[in-house]
Parts: C-alpha cells; sequence; structure tokens
C-alpha cells in the first residue's frame, strides 16, 4: 500500500516534524493534503526546517534525500511525503 | 554633556538560572538547576525562538531584560561583546551524541548551526534590530572582563557609540560532561546565567559609571602579598564607601587577607544565587547595580592560573 | 584610524608546513584537494577536502599546538623577533574545540578505563599557546564563525593602535572534525566534489584544515593593515542577505575605515566559498559598491575552506603570493555565471603595489573586511 494510504505512517510522519522542528502543535494539526513549507502553510516550515526533517526522516526511516529542491518536492504534503518515505 | 573617556553604564540585567529577573526574586540554589526557558522566553520576547537552542534563548532573554531596562531604544549602531567561556556546551554535546558512533552519523542542522558560538550574539542583534560590530569572545574565567574591557575601550576611542555587554553560560547533564569543559569542585553548584550592561558616553540618566577592567601580573604571592597588590590598585577618596564584590575564583583565605588589607570594605556575594560557571562575574555585577548605594564599587576575580582582574564601577551618591 | 604593520606572517596548509610549498602550489594553480580517507564516519570517506598531510601533525591538542606553532615559528623568524613574547598580545580566531574534543571522544570509546577527558573550555587552545609563547599581553579568543580569525586581527590592530600591547600576535586554526563535515552535509553544503567559487555550477563548500599566524607591530617593514570593519547581517542565521547590503555595508565601513577610495582598491580577495546564495550575495554587494568590480578571486578551491581560521590562513596566504609577485586565480572556477554579473579571475594577475580588500563572511551575519596595503 502507497505511504499517502497509511494512516499510521502518515501519524508518525506528523510527530516527526512537530517534534522535529520544536513546532508548538500536536499532529492532528497538520491536515494530509496541506501544503507544508512556507509562511502560509500551517506549519510554517522555512528552508532550515527542511533541512532538520531530512536528518530526521534519514535516521528514522534510513531514505536518502539527494538536494534542496529534492527536499522541497518530497515535502509537499504529508501524502507525498509518506509516499516518497513508503512508495 | 559628555566628558572625554567617562563612560557609563545605563541599564544592568542579570537572568538568574532558576529564572528569576530581578535580584529581589532571586533564591539561593541548593541544587545544580536545571531549568526549560520556552516559556520566559515567549514571556520575554513576546515569541519563542523554536530553532534556537538553550544558551541562545537565555543570552536573548539578559539581552532584552537590560535593553527594556534601559526605557529607551539602544543606538541604532550600538555593538555587541557576548563574553562566554564554554559557548552551547548542551548542543556541543548533542552534536558528539549524534554523530560520532554510536551515533548515526548525522549532525541535526538546529544543533550544528546553535552549536556554532556566535548563533547566540547573532539573535541578540536580530531581536535588538541592531547591525553593527558584533563579537563573541572567550577568555576562561575572565570571558566577560575581557567583553568588558574590549568594549571599554572601543568606546574610550569612540569606535562604537554604545555597547550592550553580556556573560553568558550554560550547564549542561550530566554533569561529568559539562566537567570535561569547566573543572568544579563537587560542593560547587553547576551554574548558568545571562547577564549584560548597556554603556555609553552619555551621563544623563546612567546609573554608574564604570571605570576600569584592570588585569594584575600574576606572580608568586602569599593571600597578604596578593591582597597588597589588590589594594594598591584601588586608589579611591578616603572618604568614599568601598564595596568588594568576590568572584568565584577567589579562595577563602585571599577573601580573608583583602578584608584585613582593606577593614572598612563593604562585601558583597552573588554565587549562591547563580553557581559556578566562567562569566559568573557579569551576574555579580549587573545583580548588585541593581541593588546598588553610593559609593565605589569593585569585583574581584582571580582564574585558575593565578591572575587576578578588577572591574570598578562609581555610584554616585544623590 | 592608524596603520600597523604586518611584519611576520606565517601558516601550515594542505600544501604542507610553510609559505614555499603553498606559493608553489598557488602558482601553478594546484588545488591542494583529495578525498577524505580516515573518518569514523563512513558516509564522510570520499568527500573532497583540504586536509593537511598526513602525519604532519598528530590528531590530538598536542598536534594542534604543534602545528599552530610551526605557523608563529615562521612568522616570527619573518620578522626577526623570537619568544618568549612578554610583551606581545595573543588574539586568536576560533576556537577549534570540536575538534579536540572529538579526538578524546573517539580514544575514550578505544580505551574506556583508566583515561579521563582532558578539560577544554572554549578558550582552551589559547590559554596553551599563551604560555608556550612566553605571551604577557591581553590573551583573547574570538569566535564569530568564519570571520573569528579576521576580527582577532582587527582587534589586534586595535590593541596595537591604542597601545594597550606594543605588539600582538593573531593566530587561527582550524582542523577537519567529523563534527564540523557532518554538519556541513546535514545543511546540504558540500560540493563533493570540490569547490567552484563564483561558478556557473557552484554546488557548495570544500572544507580545509590549517593555521596561520601574523605579528602586528606600529611601523616596520611589511604590508600594512590599513583598516577593516566588523559588523553583523540580521537577515538569516545561516544565509546572507540576497541583495548582498549586509556584504556592501562591510566593505564600504572597511574602505571608511582604511580612508582609501574604492577606485583605490587593486584586487579583492573575496570570501567566495562557492556557496550557492553567498556567492550571489558577495558578487552583488562587489557590484553595488564598485559599480564595475576590481579583480577578484577566491583562494577557497586551493585551501579549502578553513572556516574560523580563514581570516589569519587566507591573509597570510594572498600576502606569501604578493611578495611572490602574483595573485592568484581562482582555480574551480571555469564558467561564468551571468546571473552574477561578473567573474572572479581564471589567471593569476601580477602583485601589484596597491590596496588589496579581504572578505571573510561567516554564520550569524558575521562579516569583516580588511583593507591591506601592499609594497
Amino acid at each position: 500500500m502507497p505511504g499517502s494510504e497509511n494512516q499510521a505512517l502518515k501519524r508518525e510522519l506528523k510527530q516527526l516534524i512537530v517534534s522535529a522542528c520544536n513546532k508548538d502543535m500536536v499532529p492532528d494539526d497538520v491536515a494530509d493534503d496541506a501544503p507544508l513549507l512556507g509562511e502560509t502553510s500551517v506549519l510554517g516550515l522555512d528552508s532550515l526546517d527542511v533541512l532538520q526533517v531530512n536528518v530526521a526522516l534519514q535516521q528514522r526511516y534510513g531514505v536518502r534525500i539527494e538536494d534542496g529542491k529534492h527536499a522541497r518536492r518530497v515535502m509537499k504534503s504529508i501524502n507525498a511525503l509518506a509516499d516518497f518515505v513508503s512508495p | 554633556m559628555v566628558e572625554r573617556g567617562k563612560i557609563y553604564i545605563h541599564a544592568a540585567a542579570a537572568l538568574a538560572p532558576q529564572g528569576a529577573t530581578r535580584a529581589a526574586e532571586c533564591r539561593p540554589l541548593t541544587s545544580d538547576p536545571d531549568t526549560d526557558l520556552r516559556a520566559l522566553t515567549k514571556h520575554v520576547l513576546g515569541q519563542g525562538l523554536r530553532q534556537a537552542s538553550h544558551f541562545v534563548e537565555l543570552a536573548a532573554i539578559g539581552a532584552r531584560l537590560c535593553l527594556d531596562r534601559l526605557g529607551r531604544a539602544p543606538a541604532p549602531d550600538m555593538a555587541l561583546y557576548l563574553g562566554t567561556g564554554l559557548g552551547d556546551v548542551r548542543k556541543t554535546a548533542s552534536m558528539f551524541r549524534q554523530v560520532l558512533p554510536p551515533g548515526s552519523g548525522m549532525a541535526a542542522p538546529f544543533d550544528f548551526i546553535n552549536a556554532t558560538a556566535n548563533i547566540a550574539a547573532f539573535y541578540v542583534a536580530r531581536l535588538a534590530g541592531v547591525s553593527a560590530r558584533n563579537l563573541t569572545l572567550t577568555q576562561g574565567a575572565f570571558s566577560f572582563e575581557c567583553a568588558l574591557r574590549l568594549a571599554l575601550d572601543d568606546l574610550r576611542a569612540d569606535a562604537v557609540p554604545a555597547a550592550l555587554v553580556g556573560g553568558v553560560d550554560e550547564n549542561c547533564f550530566p554533569r561529568s560532561v559539562y566537567l570535561s569543559r569547566w573543572l568544579l569542585r563537587d560542593d560547587e553548584i553547576m551554574g548558568e546565567g545571562s547577564a549584560w550592561l548597556y554603556l555609553s558616553a552619555q551621563p544623563a540618566g546612567a546609573v554608574a559609571e564604570l571605570l576600569w577592567v584592570r588585569q594584575l601580573a600574576k606572580g608568586q604571592q602569599s593571600p597578604a602579598q596578593w591582597a597588597r597588590t589588590v589594594s594598591e590598585a584601588l586608589v579611591k577618596p578616603a572618604d568614599e564607601t568601598l564595596t568588594l564584590v568576590g568572584g568565584g575564583g577567589l579562595a577563602p583565605q585571599e577573601q580573608a587577607a583583602l578584608a584585613r588589607q582593606l577593614p572598612r570594605a563593604r562585601w558583597c556575594t552573588y554565587m549562591e544565587f547563580c553557581g559556578s560557571f566562567p562569566t559568573a562575574a557579569a551576574f555579580g555585577v549587573a545583580n548588585w547595580l541593581e541593588q546598588a548605594s553610593p559609593g565605589l564599587w569593585v569585583h574581584i576575580n582571580r582564574d585558575a592560573d593565578g591572575a587576578t582582574m578588577l572591574i570598578g564601577w562609581r555610584i554616585a551618591g544623590i | 584610524m592608524g596603520h600597523v604593520s604586518i611584519r611576520g606572517y606565517g601558516i601550515v596548509s594542505a600544501y604542507g608546513i610553510g609559505t614555499a610549498p603553498l606559493v608553489a602550489g598557488l602558482r601553478a594553480g594546484r588545488a591542494a584537494l583529495a578525498p577524505l580517507v580516515e573518518s569514523p564516519i563512513p558516509a564522510l570517506r570520499g568527500l573532497n577536502v583540504s586536509a593537511l598531510p598526513t602525519g604532519l601533525f598528530a590528531s590530538d591538542q598536542h598536534g594542534a599546538i604543534a602545528t599552530v606553532m610551526a605557523a608563529v615559528d615562521e612568522a616570527l623568524r619573518r620578522a626577526g623577533a623570537s619568544a618568549p613574547l612578554d610583551d606581545c598580545a595573543l588574539i586568536c580566531g576560533g576556537t577549534n574545540t570540536f575538534a579536540f574534543a572529538e579526538h578524546d571522544y573517539l580514544r575514550l570509546q578505544r580505551e574506556p578505563s583508566g583515561l579521563r577527558w582532558h578539560v577544554h573550555d572554549a578558550g582552551f587552545l589559547t590559554t596553551q599557546l599563551a604560555h608556550a609563547l612566553g605571551v604577557r599581553g591581553p590573551v583573547l579568543t574570538i569566535s564569530t564563525a568564519c570571520s573569528s580569525s579576521a576580527n582577532a586581527l582587527l582587534v589586534a590592530r586595535d590593541l596595537v593602535l591604542r597601545r594597550r600591547s606594543p605588539r600582538a600576535l593573531v593566530v587561527g586554526i582550524e582542523s577537519l572534525s567529523a563534527m564540523t563535515l557532518s554538519g556541513f552535509q546535514s545543511l546540504m553544503m558540500l560540493d563533493p566534489r570540490g569547490c567552484r567559487p563564483f561558478d556557473a555550477a557552484r554546488a557548495g563548500l570544500q572544507l580545509g584544515e590549517g593555521a596561520a599566524a601574523l605579528l602586528l607591530e606600529p611601523t616596520g617593514a611589511g604590508a600594512r593593515v590599513l583598516g577593516g570593519a566588523n559588523l553583523c547581517d540580521i537577515h538569516h542565521v545561516t544565509s546572507a542577505n540576497p541583495d548582498g547590503s549586509g556584504m556592501a555595508r562591510c566593505m564600504r565601513a572597511a574602505l571608511a575605515d582604511a580612508g582609501v577610495s574604492k577606485r583605490d582598491i587593486t584586487a579583492i580577495k573575496s570570501h567566495g566559498s562557492a556557496s550557492r546564495e553567498n556567492d550571489a550575495a558577495e558578487a552583488a554587494a562587489m557590484r553595488t559598491v564598485f559599480d564595475t568590480p576590481p579583480p577578484f578571486t577566491s583562494l577557497k578551491g586551493y585551501l579549502g575552506h578553513t572556516l574560523g581560521a580563514c581570516g589569519v590562513v587566507e591573509t597570510a596566504a594572498l600576502l606569501a603570493t604578493l611578495e611572490a609577485g602574483f595573485v592568484p586565480a581562482t582555480v574551480g572556477f571555469s564558467a561564468v555565471d551571468p546571473a552574477l554579473g561578473c567573474a572572479p579571475i581564471a589567471r593569476s594577475l601580477p602583485g601589484d603595489t596597491g590596496n588589496y580588500l579581504l572578505n571573510f563572511f561567516g554564520f550569524g551575519g558575521n562579516y569583516a573586511s580588511l583593507v591591506i596595503a601592499h609594497g
């Protein structure tokens, strides 16, 4: 099953982002298809957060993100991120 | 009127390890303090510093308290001097756990950035909206004294219009990790703190005049000889009250010798409120500036090498 | 403000001990670049870095002190001075604590019993050096990331000009450590093949290690420090304001402090780290200050980015090449980036008498620029 259909994985990813970036919110505040990056998104992650999440993802799932551009594509939404972690 | 060579302290603030922001709120420590500063950061700064570390929070809160007490906007070209003996020890330790075996080999970006010693001074500058001279500096137990001396020199040379000078150090757990950076006796509390002074050549509204920061040559001296050397460095008008503030590097027998040498001097202490750390002197000076009484004040400190540094300031009578 | 003389300089770099091998390498346009062989972190092996020749110095604190002492010896020899330096100040740029502690940490894991950590506060190295050199003047460590030792030079200049000390020794050292490499890798800031400053395809930093020393006196033969500036760009914690305004302000303040017109700058030693954003900001800044920038080069492709030490390492390297008669070409650069609107020198230039601007820009927006007169 693709990651975007795995509710447990998606919850885990939300938790990972919130805790890696010291966000003052609960995972349920993040919608599956809402944008993660930029000031207008709920999480409001910036370029430094992307790097922080990237290292947390590598440590947890062993996935490898090549560069900043790749990272921004993968972190478009929780659904996109879940599909990347578990295709 | 600006008088040539005279430099004044306009505001002072000391953040104590348990989060006390005023001298009157400080309580003696009974164990190594482990304080979460996130709530206080939001309270004092009006915002959290999500990507920053405890060390940065310490620095930012202390600096803001000082600027708030200034009661006006700081000079736009105010220079910033942050003295620290150890820098961000917690994030440095965290980097080791992550990077070196058996860690994952990867450093969390937030930790790496915060472990860079000058990041705290960056946050302080950004929060204050100042983008002039900005230096983070270190010299063991005299890290604050050296920062203050450099700021005083820069102000006297008219190289900067005003200066915000801080002494910031944090503790870390377990204590054994801290001891690899800074030696403590078993009976010493592993303290932390962030204390700041705002200085300029303008006399109006000043709290005190900063007179000098002096280093005495080290030598093989008995406590009595040392006390004579110190007292000779403290030339003052005979009728002026002298208050001595003893730093953490002062041994009991040295303090006793100095008390014999200068029997009329008042003594003030502060280490019981902040614990031991390299820049505790900043805490002592700022803490006692809050409870000031007129006269000549001198903070006396020694390092493990036997060198002595003195900070002198004068509070005018009413 | 007044001037001070750089009476002597010395360097230990990826080319080896002293200025001679460095000048030969820079004259030939040869980068001191090789894949990292040894690292406790497998993922770091193979990264191209500018490391000191293997076996030259031990990787512990004694090795670090010996590295700096080799640079100091050369600087003193050039100046005709010798230890003890009892009338001298010692100002160190950077702390090198990662490297010390890393060595101890790994050793402790190998031999867990009977060993204890050395106590390394942030000023440890400076204190050791002060003892070894018999320094009795002011001693201080400046820690402002990649501008550390450039700022150390400015502090030392002030001590000499204000007669706080008859002379001052400025030193910097950077040792490659897994901590630093891994940190920059996490920030996706390293170019594994080596750096390409101001190149259209530039893709990040090449880290290096080394040490250098400069002896400053009020007068006497040698290049002169005419002025400089240190300020803080509060745009972002790790990236420069892309319009280059912070860097431009720093260069202008340095020119003003030196009393030198922008028309009187012969060439610029840029910071030129080969980070995409920082090179763009620096190019924009040079165009802001100079309209058409004078010839500029970057030394990062030769020596790697020596971080806290680059202020003295690159100043010493530039002085050595100028004295040898040339301004080194920008190794690693080959394709002009049209977006920058300017390009570094691809061939070396004659090391003419004149005023040189040197830029050093670090994390935390801490910038330093120096103006140095040669000849």
